[in-house]
């Protein structure tokens, strides 16, 4: 007996531990959420809490094993196991790790060893089960739980006929999909509960930058005209520039030949400098400091980048004095890039912005900022106590988008392309969209842009 | 690389160019590079997993992006047109919302 024999298990020992540990379809279906329920059904179900670490005495791996064999009749068991508190999540991730090599020493089942007088033994595809109930909790559970209470006191605002009229709409999209939904038409492919981050009082995070961006994207690929002109980027653009041209000492001696390797950028890169496209997109302050600051901040803010007019827009919700400049790094990294392609000086000038008067808007006003700039006479800024609204409207539209691309893969249309996405793309930030109907499928009319 | 993916010898290898296997470097924004062989068939997902396994992370707070795009989780090899020896960058996931 070694201490990692899983590391020596031949191939027929892998693919028959697969089995073992895999979770079987009756029990799949019986104890986790599956593709039929919506996100506010999946919050109904039934799942086990996770004990306490401050609770939970339980160190040892070993004792969460048996040799002794698994019950048979599971079925009369889903019932117990769904009410059976689970390990905290250290021991679940730790057993996950361990319970292939306690398998190759002999083990055939799982007991719940952190609950004294439980000692059923159960089959060992549990822990593979342990570990998707605390994935749920964290990732899915908790997040939505949160949007869910959002939502309803926002669909019962009184005061706010808009706002509560886009939380009804942006409800029964929800209510209309599959919570694991795929992301179909967007680059990251994740399940649409991944857009928690979007709603509520939420602070935004990369990815749901990107989708709204992409939203722009497709808006502005919709019209020849927006496409010659604008490049929209995701966040990760800065994020690459500021890793290729600079440090927290200033500037990287080779960075040159790390743009170098960076074709895509250079691609971009001859798009606006040499052929005076305009790059949109919205940037981190993670790492970028303002002149007379030490760090930086958990900030999104708006940027363009005008080849043809030679400067950078440069927008901050925060809107003190100080925020009005790039900040040095931001501006270093995008010069030196500009450097890269041509040595025309750029000017930096301001990007109109909302002003942000709470601890979580940046995003929401960052995006409306570079959306007002590509698409002036069809967006409006947004007042500072519309960031709610634009993110309803925002989850309203993705969920159109993917149910539209979903439909589009799966069933060859004979409809245009761009007639469809300009149908759903049609509701700006400032205009309302119209109350659902009872299935709760949004349509919106068609206009021309 | 995951450990099924070590066991590159499949017994029904119906298409050889999609089962094989390229060398793929990842890069961290800190230049640090991690080297691993995968099968133009197999999800980079599996890469991804293993790749924040051994940096100590979790999956969820780190991106992947090829040629400037994130990766997917249905992604391949052979879906990105990926060619050895490529390069796919790794970001940290960011947050903001301000004070």
């Amino acid at each position: 007996m070694t201490d990692q024999p899983w590391l020596n298990a031949s191939f027929d020992q892998r693919k028959l531990a697969k089995q073992l540990f895999f979770i079987p379809k009756q029990a799949r279906n019986k104890l986790l959420p599956n593709r039929s329920h919506s996100i506010w059904d999946a919050l109904t179900l039934k799942l086990p809490t996770i004990t306490s670490s401050r609770i939970s005495t339980v160190t040892a791996l070993s004792a969460f094993f048996s040799h002794e064999p698994a019950i048979t009749s599971l079925e009369n068991q889903f019932d117990t196991l769904r009410k059976l508190p689970l390990p905290n999540a250290d021991i679940i991730h730790r057993l996950q790790r361990y319970s292939r090599d306690a398998w190759m020493n002999g083990v055939q089942s799982v007991c719940y060893a952190h609950l004294s007088g439980e000692s059923t033994p159960f089959p060992l595809w549990v822990i593979t089960w342990w570990d998707s109930v605390l994935r749920h909790l964290q990732s899915v559970d908790k997040p939505w739980q949160h949007i869910h209470t959002w939502l309803t006191n926002t669909r019962q605002n009184h005061s706010n006929h808009n706002l509560r009229m886009e939380a009804d709409i942006a409800y029964h999209q929800l209510q209309s999909v599959s919570f694991m939904m795929v992301k179909e038409g967007f680059t990251d492919r994740l399940p649409i509960h991944s857009l928690w981050r979007l709603l509520g009082n939420n602070w935004m995070n990369d990815t749901v930058v990107d989708t709204l961006l992409e939203v722009l994207k497709m808006t502005v690929e919709t019209d020849d005209g927006m496409t010659a002109r604008y490049i929209v980027c995701g966040t990760k653009v800065t994020q690459k520039l500021v890793d290729i041209f600079t440090d927290t000492e200033g500037v990287k001696v080779d960075a040159p030949a790390a743009y170098n390797r960076c074709q895509w950028l250079h691609n971009i890169g001859e798009d606006i400098f040499r052929n005076g496209k305009e790059l949109v997109t919205v940037a981190h302050l993670g790492k970028l400091p303002y002149k007379g600051e030490k760090d930086g901040m958990d900030h999104w803010v708006p940027l363009v980048v005008n080849g043809k007019g030679a400067e950078f827009l440069y927008g901050d919700s925060l809107c003190e004095e100080k925020r009005r400049v790039m900040p040095p790094r931001l501006w270093s990294a995008y010069t030196q890039w500009k450097e890269m392609h041509t040595w025309q000086s750029f000017s930096v000038n301001q990007l109109p912005i909302t002003e942000q008067n709470d601890s979580f808007s940046c995003g929401v006003f960052a995006f409306n900022a570079v959306e007002v700039y590509v698409r002036l006479f069809e967006v409006e800024l947004l007042r500072s106590s519309e960031a709610a609204c634009l993110r309803l409207q925002m989850v309203t539209k993705v969920i159109d988008i993917c149910k539209r691309m979903g439909t589009d893969e799966s069933a060859s249309s004979s409809s245009e392309p761009s007639e469809i996405l300009l149908g759903h793309l049609q509701t700006t930030s400032s205009k309302l969209c119209p109350p659902p109907p009872e299935n709760g499928l949004l349509l919106t009319p068609l206009h021309p842009l | 690389m995951s450990e099924e993916d070590q066991h590159s010898t499949q017994p029904e290898i119906k298409d050889e160019d999609a089962n094989a296997p390229i060398n793929v470097k990842v890069v961290s924004s800190t230049g640090d590079e991690v080297f691993f062989k995968i099968k133009r068939s197999t999800k980079l997902s599996k890469l991804q997993g293993a790749y924040a396994a051994k940096v100590g992370k979790d999956v969820g707070s780190i991106r992947f992006l090829y040629d400037g795009s994130r990766i997917s989780e249905t992604d391949t090899p052979a879906s990105l047109d990926m060619e050895d020896n490529d390069t796919i960058d790794v970001m940290v996931e960011q947050v903001g919302g301000c004070h």
